[in-house]
């Protein structure tokens, strides 16, 4: 049982990702998520550090290979606390058209094992998976700069460096942030996910008022099959959604990153009409659609460490924002399809292009978003269920 | 002879250790390459790594693609061309093998250039990194005959099957092509 009185056994749990050893900074012992993780993973190892110094950062592991450090840090989970900035506007990419997303981290590294996953360039020279522990402070900050500027909209995602769900039924921290944004008249929450862990949030469902959008990651069947190790299938993510939805959530769906392989378009029509027969469309808040990309550093790891994927292996080239892509005609064959097909079952749902060029958005809608316009009427259109309209984004 | 290489050329760590674990089949090969082709380091690093991804990609062995590539560039040098050019079609096949699809439109785009400014007298520069969705055409023009001249090419490209042809591969509309 959870402590909060539901059963979460009939629900999908993440509990085989849970790590076996935990390292504890000094200063974060006593912090209430430590507590909870601890009680929680009893059989773990458990290890005091006493600097905040990754485990198995470069200097601390020893001549240990880099990409053998970060498969094993998969199973290693460092509670500590974060000294930093929390709220940071989404970096996006150079010249391409940004969605404006708001982004914190309650945490770095993820315990799935995506072969495209931008954590392998991004986290590799401090791979061990973090939970930051003075989660007050990331709420007073969230709450300070989201009350500093009423009139502007804050759409919040926390899924950057870290899947949002995956750990929730060890942290319960859903609990604790899907509630704090409830309070908000200008800010929208986005828990982004590959997990099917949502038992915490339905028990939420009198708690998120309308203001926390659960998202969804989805691809092709054999992408999912191939290249998604360890996380949710396809059914059960959509099970899953179709629970929040219920609990009176809107969603949000990724089509990201869109790969090309042979039987794309049949895979691809597949998970959209699979989607949109388990999900009505009215509940859906936004959908994205991109295609892949990473940074060059990271084919080389992502070679060593799948062996067997054909993921490196497309149409690629190295864009003038220095990530790998397909070639504009093959990535722009993909949205396109998707974008269409989307369209075609789902109606005028809201729908946009994450980190794509204004080439791009000409070619699919008509013009370039300008000054993100069309981007913020997206994500600020009126919550039909949750009872609320957020306010007008500048 | 690869040793010989990898010191005469100061070949860097990195290429030096690919080299040194070829199997004997892939070793043979790179030998001729580097006998008959004489290619440099950087270009010896690009057949390379064109070749390996093509295997990964294909699960062939790299001697097998090497190999077949090889002598297809042999193939096309029957009049004895210098080791150069031998080089560059040996590279350009492995590179078109790599990249089929960018091959094919990169063929179709430059046919499409090519009658454009046989049709209508303007040279068309698209992208060459294929991205964006801006060509690129100068002009000069002396006077206003010329001017008006140059206004009726335009007219013509705008309304040229060619040019609309090169619009719709940079937004992704060549299922002719796959």
């Amino acid at each position: 049982m959870s402590p909060y009185g539901l059963d979460k056994s009939c629900m999908a749990s993440s509990k085989h990702l849970w790590p076996s050893r935990i390292y504890v900074s000094s200063d974060s012992r006593e912090d209430p998520l430590t507590l909870r993780v601890l009680k929680r993973l009893s059989s773990a190892e458990v290890v005091e550090f006493s600097t905040d110094g990754d485990p198995n950062s470069e200097s601390n592991r020893g001549s240990e290979e880099e990409v053998s450090a970060f498969s094993r840090s998969k199973r290693e989970l460092m509670l500590t606390r974060y000294r930093g900035t929390w709220l940071k506007s989404c970096p996006g990419t150079s010249q391409h058209v940004c969605c404006n997303l708001w982004i914190v981290n309650p945490g770095e590294g993820c315990p799935f094992d995506c072969t495209y996953c931008y954590l392998q360039s991004y986290l590799r020279r401090n791979p061990t998976l973090k939970l930051y522990t003075n989660v007050s402070e990331m709420l007073s900050a969230i709450e300070s700069r989201v009350q500093s500027d009423p009139n502007r909209l804050f759409r919040v995602g926390t899924g950057e460096l870290v899947d949002s769900l995956v750990w929730d039924d060890l942290t319960d921290f859903s609990h604790e942030i899907v509630p704090f944004f409830g309070q908000f008249q200008n800010a929208v929450l986005e828990l982004k996910t590959k997990s099917a862990n949502v038992a915490n949030l339905v028990e939420l469902k009198n708690e998120h008022r309308g203001n926390t959008v659960v998202s969804w990651s989805l691809n092709a069947a054999s992408v999912n099959q191939n290249d998604e190790k360890a996380t949710a299938t396809i059914p059960e993510r959509l099970a899953a959604a179709a629970q929040v939805v219920e609990a009176g959530y809107r969603i949000g769906l990724h089509f990201d990153p869109l790969i090309h392989f042979q039987g794309w378009e049949d895979e691809y029509r597949d998970l959209i009409q699979q989607v949109f027969s388990e999900i009505n469309p009215s509940r859906v808040a936004w959908v994205s659609v991109s295609s892949l990309r990473y940074r060059r550093d990271m084919e080389r790891t992502m070679r060593q460490r799948f062996p067997d994927s054909q993921l490196p292996y497309g149409e690629q080239f190295l864009a003038r924002d220095d990530k790998v892509r397909y070639i504009q005609p093959l990535r722009f064959k993909l949205i396109n399809f998707v974008w269409n097909e989307i369209r075609n079952t789902a109606g005028n749902i809201p729908l946009y292009m994450c980190m794509e060029s204004s080439a791009a958005w000409r070619t699919m809608t008509g013009g370039a978003p300008a000054g993100g316009s069309e981007l913020v009427e997206i994500f600020s259109r009126k919550n039909t269920r949750g009872g609320r309209d957020v306010a007008h984004a500048q | 002879m690869i040793e010989n290489f990898i010191l005469e050329r100061r070949v860097d760590e990195s290429l030096a250790a690919r080299l040194r674990v070829l199997d004997s089949s892939s070793r043979a090969l790179v030998e001729q390459i580097l006998e008959r082709g004489r290619p440099s380091v950087s270009r010896v690093r690009e057949f390379l790594t064109f070749a390996e991804e093509i295997a990964a990609r294909d699960r062939r062995t790299l001697g097998d693609v090497l190999g077949f590539h090889w002598s297809a560039a042999h193939e096309q040098n029957s009049r004895g061309e210098n080791p150069r050019d031998l080089l560059e079609r040996f590279i350009q096949s492995l590179n078109d093998a790599r990249f089929p699809l960018q091959a094919k439109l990169r063929l179709r785009l430059d046919e499409c250039v090519s009658v454009i400014r046989q049709d209508v007298g303007l040279t068309v520069q698209y992208p060459r990194d294929l991205e964006g969705d801006r060509f690129e055409i100068s002009v000069d023009v002396r006077d206003d005959a010329e001017a008006r001249k140059r206004a009726q090419q335009f007219s013509q490209l705008a309304e040229h099957p060619r040019f609309l042809e090169l619009i719709r591969i940079l937004r992704g509309e060549f299922s002719e092509l796959v």
